[in-house]
This record gives structure tokens, sequence and C-alpha cells, in this order.
């Protein structure tokens, strides 16, 4: 007993340190970050994972939400936190308040994952290094490494960070469907869209396993949102790679990108217009 | 540090507290209470398979692919195999996981301890229940009365269906009552009527370049909905005129609007027929075949409320032929009554639009005329046939498209003892029509009052299968009178939901990640699709196909012979024995693939199908006619009410299901349904997005947030149905109590959009 609670108040000291100390460093981390680090070249080529949604496809089905909530362990929050708008959806749909004629045909939302950008605001903030851009592009989070100031979610001009209010709970306690690739969120922590890294890494391993390489059809349908879209709206790939077919959708003309302007560099492309 | 590491440190601190304890020593220091996820028995630790199978939340038969780990169902996708949806799924198909495990599955057979609807319940056995059950039906036949068994029946196909089918007639009742009369029981009737097709329509959306969709079912939650999104996935996206009402937020594919007047669906189509007629831009040499259905026996009694029934002599045919009464004939009519002037003011839309919406459909070819079955009445379904074969697009590539390669399963003649056949004469306790008496006619609209009355007879056992009317039936309420009128109610839902909390007997069947069977989604494709257990049974439920047989073998003689199958599973192998390539051959694919699809070239033409006679379309099943104007007066209920399934949409709600209930796009209170109202009335009203209001028709009064929506007629309210409370709550919660239960007096089929309503702030 006595051990455990030296244990816990040796944690938080020291987390306590560790923020004060990130919190004092952050301006030297950031001065750093200037010069672009060296490329990965661990013995595989660097990828820059992105992701491509068609709106004049998306039927804002919504199938993308449930999917990656499915995929993803998160939990329904029940309608108490609901109207404190605490719903957890890495993938959401975001809706934009109507304007005249235009919300009428449905062009009041769209869906919205993690920008995943090339220049990440939300990193930058973070006083403990818990969330960082991985070497395949990948805006990603540790999730026990957070300590919840929530910094990352003011600075994400897009919103697309959630804080976990309460600990994971599933309808009647019974976490039977919890996907054993995915770790649960403790509460007082702040989640995000991985693009189904566990996705990418499991198919990457079988193809070393397998002595073989990905190819760009692997790839489009591989996070869950991708999977199950029905109309097949969201294409998933690698930008490094000229030839795939996200590469080919990034250089439409019916390519734009959310707040570009802001210098994020956001590699969710989002398509629209007829050809 | 190296020689004192973390683990011998914690390993010897167990040790000290044990001692100091006065314990044994513990086995294993590492050793927790229970693991954090309920691992089965028998399961290899790591173990992970795929599971193919069919989802079951609609009827649209996609194919899924359960992931399993370690014994747990932890995702669903898509089977890529299925041609129906080639590896996607929508949002109801991704929440499957949580119908599973739902915390309110019934853990197993259930008998009433307290009063009625107190949920207090005693467990038994299977053997005990249906023991129960059989006794209870065997005392009717041995009274003479089989006929006073009734069953609420929510599947319309396979197998399950055709076993109940099967049983209520070795047992003697007519009463096999369906949902059909409020959803697809017009189209129903409108494609055996008029194509002799035991099935529903499915419509040629990937190569079809012009459609006019009668409702917004393809683009919500029926199960057209997939065909529409795979064909939008193939990049051959047609182009898309909606005429209904409301738009939901999918009709970002929609590329024009008409918004249709809620009574104004067969109007329009008959006046698009009268357009392609006038200006001959008709197909009518695929016409020459119509014939008058006088020749063939009594159709189904397509009739209108509204208007007087010609006598079906006098309907003449499409083709010029001279009608053989001097009553008009449908070509005459359709002339004289429905010019687009004509139906302008009914219709609200101009005269101008439907002329040049009907040449563009003329124009445009392949182009189709798509009804939504869930929302049509009769004559809007058979219109919309009617149409199609005008178009020239029945059974062709971009059109119209019905089902072959299977047929509804034939286990042979069935012997009736005396005692069935007398059942049988009784007629059917809902009022349909005595000279058509199949499942697709009956009227589920007028049991209540049936139960409520005892007539024609009373009612003595009272069976729910898929069905909870008391919660998603228009007049809610009163279906739990006639509930309460019968002495004994059975339901075989997996949850309590409000009809089963007034059962006296549950018999909880399988969730479908649970059960085996072959599905045959139909609506225009010609495939059969398996579903296979992903998990063992969570508790101590029972096919409800397999309750059905030990129930027959318990009441012995011929309701035994008929239904001899020692199980379920030999029960679906009967019934598909006349499948090309013979049943082994079709299982082996089944349980490799998920899917099989017929060989092409079964089908049998249109005309052999309808009849002796070379008969296109039996168009005297037709009748001119219309939606009566919705009931009360407009000064008192300024509005009509026009019910939609959202994307979450599943039978009986989506409401248990959280993950739906979460969706980000129902609006600012995601948990409770709101009505859709138009700007233009809500600026009237003082009503602005999200305030609460007060809906009330003549049936119940609901409060619920409003949202405007510019994708909505003015003068009408779009009511979410599925929604409301879970856990069970009064009908003040649920939507759909507002429905008022208005039905075509000659078919029984209900009149969606009919019901009026008023609106104002919550005080």
């Amino acid at each position: 007993m006595s051990e455990q609670d030296r244990k816990g108040s040796t944690r938080r000291e020291a987390l306590a340190l560790t923020a004060a100390a990130g919190v004092a460093l952050a301006p030297t981390a950031r001065a750093e970050e200037k010069s672009p680090p060296a490329p990965v070249t661990s013995g595989r080529p660097p990828h820059r994972f992105g992701m491509a949604i068609d709106l004049d496809r998306c039927l804002r089905c919504q199938a993308c939400v449930v999917a990656c909530a499915a995929e993803n362990n998160t939990p329904p929050l029940g309608r108490q936190e609901a109207k404190r708008s605490r719903p957890i959806h890495w993938m959401d749909m975001l809706v934009i308040p109507a304007a005249g004629g235009a919300a009428a045909l449905g062009h009041g939302a769209l869906p919205v994952p993690c920008m995943h950008c090339e220049n990440p605001a939300c990193v930058q903030v973070c006083p403990v290094g818990a969330t960082y851009r991985a070497d395949d592009g990948v805006v990603a989070q540790i999730w026990d490494r957070c300590i919840g100031c929530r910094y990352c979610m003011i600075a994400c001009p897009y919103s697309r960070r959630y804080y976990n209010w309460s600990p994971p709970a599933w309808p009647g306690g019974d976490p039977s469907s919890v996907n054993p690739d995915v770790a649960l969120r403790p509460a007082g922590v702040v989640e995000k869209c991985t693009l189904c890294h566990h996705r990418i890494r499991a198919r990457y391993e079988r193809a070393r396993l397998d002595e073989e390489l990905v190819a760009d059809v692997d790839l489009q349908r591989l996070p869950a949102c991708a999977a199950t879209c029905p109309t097949e709206a969201i294409t998933f790939g690698d930008l490094a790679d000229p030839r795939s077919a996200l590469s080919a959708l990034a250089a439409s003309p019916r390519a734009t990108r959310l707040l570009e302007h802001l210098g994020t560099g956001p590699r969710i492309f989002y398509l629209q217009g007829r050809r | 540090m190296a020689s004192f590491g973390r683990r011998t440190f914690l390993g010897s601190a167990g040790l000290l507290a044990s001692a100091a304890a006065g314990c044994r020593p513990r086995p294993d220091a590492y050793s927790i209470e229970k693991p954090p996820v309920p691992v089965p028995p028998n399961l290899r630790v790591g173990s992970e398979t795929q599971v193919l199978s069919t989802c079951g939340l609609c009827a649209a038969g996609c194919g899924i692919r359960v992931r399993v780990v370690e014994g747990r169902a932890v995702k669903v996708e898509g089977n890529p195999n299925s041609p129906i949806n080639r590896g996607r799924l929508c949002a109801r198909g991704q929440a499957a996981l949580e119908l599973l495990y739902h915390p309110d599955r019934v853990p197993g057979p259930l008998c009433r301890a307290g009063a009625r609807g107190e949920n207090r319940w005693l467990p038994l056995s299977w053997d005990e229940a249906i023991a129960r059950l059989a006794a209870e039906l065997g005392q009717l036949r041995a009274a003479g009365e089989p006929q006073s068994l009734v069953l609420l029946d929510g599947e319309e196909r396979g197998t399950t269906h055709g076993l109940w089918a099967r049983f209520l007639r070795a047992f003697g009742s007519p009463n096999h009552v369906g949902h059909g009369a409020t959803g697809t029981g017009a189209m129903a009737r409108a494609m055996a009527a008029m194509t002799g097709s035991a099935s529903l329509p499915g419509y040629d959306f990937e190569n079809a370049r012009l459609v006019l969709l009668l409702g917004t079912g393809a683009l919500e939650s029926s199960p057209q909905a997939m065909h529409l999104a795979r064909a939008v996935a193939r990049g051959a996206r047609p182009r898309l005129v909606c005429a209904w009402p409301r738009l939901p937020p999918s009709a970002v594919l929609v590329d024009e609007w008409l918004p249709l007047a809620p009574n104004g669906q067969a109007a329009l189509l008959l006046a698009l027929a009268h357009v392609l007629l006038r200006e001959s831009l008709a197909d009518e040499s695929g016409l020459r075949g119509f014939v008058e259905g006088g020749s063939r026996g009594e159709p189904a009694g397509f009739a209108s409320a509204s208007r007087g029934v010609p006598s079906r002599e006098g309907m003449g045919t499409l083709s010029g032929f001279p009608s053989k009464s001097n009553q008009p004939g449908l070509r005459d009519r359709l002339m004289a009554d429905f010019a687009p002037a004509q139906v302008e003011a009914r219709t609200g839309v101009p005269a101008r639009r439907i002329e040049r919406l009907a040449r563009e459909l003329a124009a445009i070819r392949p182009s189709l005329v798509a009804v939504d079955a869930a929302t049509s009445d009769d004559t809007a379904a058979a219109a919309g046939l009617l149409l199609d074969a005008l178009l020239g697009s029945l059974d062709t590539a971009g059109g119209m498209r019905r089902d072959g390669g299977w047929e509804p399963p034939d286990w042979g003649k069935l012997t009736l003892d005396a005692t069935a056949e007398r059942g049988l004469r009784a007629g059917a306790i809902d009022g349909r029509n005595p000279a058509r008496p199949a499942f697709e006619a009956s009227r589920i609209l007028s049991l209540p009052d049936a139960l409520l009355a005892g007539k024609p007879y009373p009612a003595k056992v009272l069976l729910l299968a898929y069905s909870n009317p008391a919660y998603s039936k228009p007049g809610g309420r009163r279906w739990l009178d006639a509930l309460a009128k019968v002495p004994l109610v059975v339901s075989f839902s997996p949850l309590l939901d409000e009809s089963a909390r007034f059962a006296d007997l549950v018999l909880p069947d399988h969730t479908f990640l649970e059960g085996w069977d072959v599905i045959a989604p139909g609506r225009g494709t010609r495939v059969l699709s398996v579903r296979q257990p992903a998990v063992r049974p969570l508790g101590n439920s029972m096919a409800t196909g397999e309750v059905v047989l030990r129930l027959a073998a318990t009441l012995g003689g011929k309701v035994a012979e008929g239904l001899p199958w020692p199980g379920y599973r030999a029960a679906v192998e009967a019934g598909l024995a006349n499948l090309p390539g013979g049943v082994a051959k079709v299982m082996d694919a089944l349980e490799a693939e998920g899917s099989w699809v017929a060989p092409p070239g079964e089908a049998a033409p249109l005309e052999s199908r309808a009849g002796e006679k070379q008969g296109l379309l039996n168009v005297s099943g037709v009748l001119l006619g219309d939606a009566p104007a919705a009931e009360g007066d407009p000064a008192i209920w300024p509005f009509v009410l026009v019910p939609f399934r959202g994307p979450g949409y599943a039978e009986g709600g989506m409401r248990h299901l959280p993950w739906l209930c979460e969706m980000p796009l129902l609006g600012q209170d995601p948990w409770q349904p709101s009505i859709e109202i138009s700007p233009l009335d809500a600026r009237e009203l003082g009503v602005a997005d999200g305030d609460q209001v007060l809906v009330e028709s003549s049936q119940a009064r609901v409060a619920m947030p409003a949202r405007v929506h510019a994708g909505i007629r003015a003068g009408v309210l779009g009511l979410p149905l599925g929604g409301g409370a879970w856990p069970v709550a009064g009908e003040k919660d649920n939507p759909s109590s507002l429905l008022a239960s208005l039905a075509d007096a000659k078919t029984g089929q209900w009149f969606a959009c009919a019901t009026r309503a008023r609106l104002r702030k919550a005080g």
C-alpha cells in the first residue's frame, strides 16, 4: 500500500518536473526544429502518408465515423456528455452552419480526420513531447506521456484533438468488442486520429515477412474509414510515391486543403468540383 | 541498479506482503484476479480468425467479414466477395457489435413474473418454454379454433419466414401478418400484379443515365442505398432528380430537387406518363403485350380511398385497344385527368417542369423511375412500374430489375388435417381481401382494432417475431391496449423492447452475429449470402427457426409431418435443393466466399411469369387515384408530417446502438431526434435552430429540438423514425407516436405522409 503511494507521488513529481522543464525548454526545442531533421533512412524509404476525400462522392452517411470508433476503441459517451460536446470522433462530420441554399443540398457537412500536417501546431506546443510527427508523416501521440494540459487542442486550427473527460467505458461495462491492436486511453489525456497507424504497421510488417513490397493498391483502403466508405470517397496513400493514386488526386485541380494559408501543410486533400 | 531490477523488487515485495499477511505465497506474483476482457473458455490465447457472414441490420444483405480475436468479435468489415457491397459497409453495419454485446440482451427464455409491463421475469429452460407454448397451442387446436393464433412477422422472406408460413398453414391459422402495410407491401403487390414477380424491384443505378427518385430511401437507409453508393463508387453516377418533400443531408448527390407536395407522388408519376403518351415519347412497342388483367383473375386491390373504383373491365389498355365497356380506359383517363397543368396544385411541381422532366426521361436513356418501396402507396408503386415500362426500362441494363435465380423455398406439398382446414377457412383476422389471402396483403394496421374488439374472432395467442409494434407502428398506444387483450403474448426479441415487456413469454432469438442462415437479398440481385456464427451465442438464445421446428415436433400429427426436418440447417438445405448445381456445391461456395451468385439466364422472361397471355404489365391493377389529402383541418394542424429513416435507422429503432445515437450529423443534441422545419416556417414561428419545440398531432404531443433545414418544403415537418429513449420509456419520448394509422381502405396500406401536426416553441 504505502509503496504504491510512494510510487504514485514520485511519478507525479517527476511529471511536474518534466512539464516545467518542457515549458522552459520549449523555445529551444522550436529553434531546433527550424532546421529540418535528416531524412530517415533506416533501411526503408521515407513515407508521407496522407488521404484524399472526394466530397462529390461523399454521402455524409457517417459510416467512416462509426468505423473509426469501432476500430480505435472510442466508446460512446452517452447523452449527458454529448450535450457538453464531449463525444470523441477522430473522424468527425464537421457541420458548416447553413449559408443560403447550399445547405439544402447537403454541402453543409464534411468528414474531417486529423490533417496530419507537415508542420503541426500541436506538436510545437506539447510541453512533454507526447505528440510528435513520425518519420512516415503521421502525427502520432503517446497516450501515456500526455499530461492532459490540452495546449495541443487550443493550438490545432482544425480542432482535431479530443480530451478524455472520463475513463473509457462500454455499454453495460462489457469491453468485449475492444480491438486489441489499439491501446485504450485513460481519463485525462488527449487523443487523436492516428491514420490507423496500427494497420499501416501491420501491413508493412507482413510485407517484410513475405519479402514483398507494399503496392499502392494495398494502401488505398487501409484505414478503417477508407475501408468502409460505401462510395470509396476516401483514398489513403503515400505522397512520397509519385505514382500513387493519392499523389495523382493531390495534384488534381479539384484538390483543396483546409486553412492552407496557415502554413500547417495539411496532408488531407478534399476534392470538389466536377471535372 | 542492474542487480536489483524492478521485477525482483516487486517479487520480493509481493513475498513480503503475503508473508506479512500470514497467507500461503501466491502461486504467481503476476496473476490478476480476472482478465480485463472476458475470454470464452477453450480458446487459444492470441487466436484470430475472420468469419464471413451477412449483415442483419437491414434487408440489403451486405456481406460482412467479422474479425474474431480469442472468441471475441472485435470488428466488422465488408466482405469483398459480396456483389452487394463489395467490401464496404454503412454506419449500421459498423455498429453491429453494440447489438451483439448489448447490456440488455435477454439471457435466455423468460416467463413473466409480475404484472404485464412490470419487467419482472423468471428464467426457464428451453424445454420448459417450448413445452409450455406447445401446450397452449395444442389447446387451441383441441378446441377447434386454431385461427386464434396470430403471428406478427417482421421478416418478408427467408427460411425462418417460410417455416412460419408453413407452420401456420399446417396448424390452421390464416393469420400470418407482416409489416408490409407500413412498408414495402404496396410495391410487393404492384410487382406481383404487374410483372408476376414475387420480388421487390431492384434498380440498376450503375448503368442508368437519369434516375427519378420518388422518396429518399436510396439516399439514406433503404437497402437501395448501398446499390446507389456502389454505383457512385464505380464512378458511374446517374443524373439524379429527387421528387420528395424533404431532402436528407446525403442529397449532395442529387442534381435536382422537386419539392413535391406530401401526397403528390402518384399524380406526378401519372402526369409524366401523360406527357410521354401525348408527345409519343413512350416506348409503346414494348407495351404491345399489355393485356387486360380481368382475364387473369382477381388482381390485388389497387384502389384509392378518394376515388371510386371503375369496373375492372373498363380499364382499357395502354396500347390503344378499345376498352370493352363505355367506361374510359387507362389511357383515356391518363389523357383526361393527368395533364401536368391539372396536377400542378396537387404536386406542387410546375407543369412546365413536369413536361421538361418527361422529355428528359425520354431523351436521356437508359432512364428509370425508382419509387421508394418503404413510403409509397399502391397507386404510386404501380405508377412507377408503369413509367418504367413506358421508358422501356423493365429488366434492362440501366432499368428496373427483378430478382432471378432464386425462388422462395419449396418444401413440397403440405397435407392439412381437418382442424387446419377449418381454421384456414375462418379467414384472416386483419380483414385482408379473402380472395388474395397472401402474406403481402396482410393489414397490420387493422390488427389493434381486431384484437381489441375480438372480431371477427378473439385472438388467444400472439407471437411477435422481429416485431415491436408498440414502438414502431403508428398508433403505438393502441398497440399496448391490444397486447393487453390477448391472453398469451410471446416475443422472440433478443432485446427487451416495448412489446417484449408486455409479453408473457420471451424466447430470445440469436443476434445475426451468432446464428446460421442463408439469405437471399433479392431486389434485383441474383445473390445468396451465408450467415455464420462469428461467436458462440453469448446467452442461452435459440434461432427462431429452430423453435418453430421444435414446436411443430412437440405438437405432433400433421403439423410435425409438415415440418419434418431435424434442425434449421436441414430445413434451409431442403429449401435450396432446386438450385442449379445442387445444394452441396452452393453450400461449398457459400462457406468459402460468403456469397454465391446464380448463373445468368435463369430468370424467366416477364411474359411467361405474368400469365398465360403475353401480358407484360397487368395494367388493370393500376387504379388512377391519389393518396387522400392529409386528415384534419389545416387551419388547426397547418403542417404535414413526413417521416424518414435516417442513415442509422435499423428496424425497431437505432436508439439501442449508442454509436449510431452519437453520430455527429444528427443535430445539436444527437441523442435526441430533432424535428426538421423549413427556414420559412421557422422564421414565421420564431423558431431557431436547436430550440425546443412541442410537436402535436391528433395522436400525441412530443417535445423535441427543432432543426431548421433548407432541404424541406414549407408546410412540412421532417419526422425522424427510429429515435427515442433506450432503455424503454413511455411514448412521450417516441417521435413515431405522433403518426396516425391512416390506411388505404382497399388495401390496408399506410399513408405515411398524411398525418397533420402543429408546432410551437416550448414554454
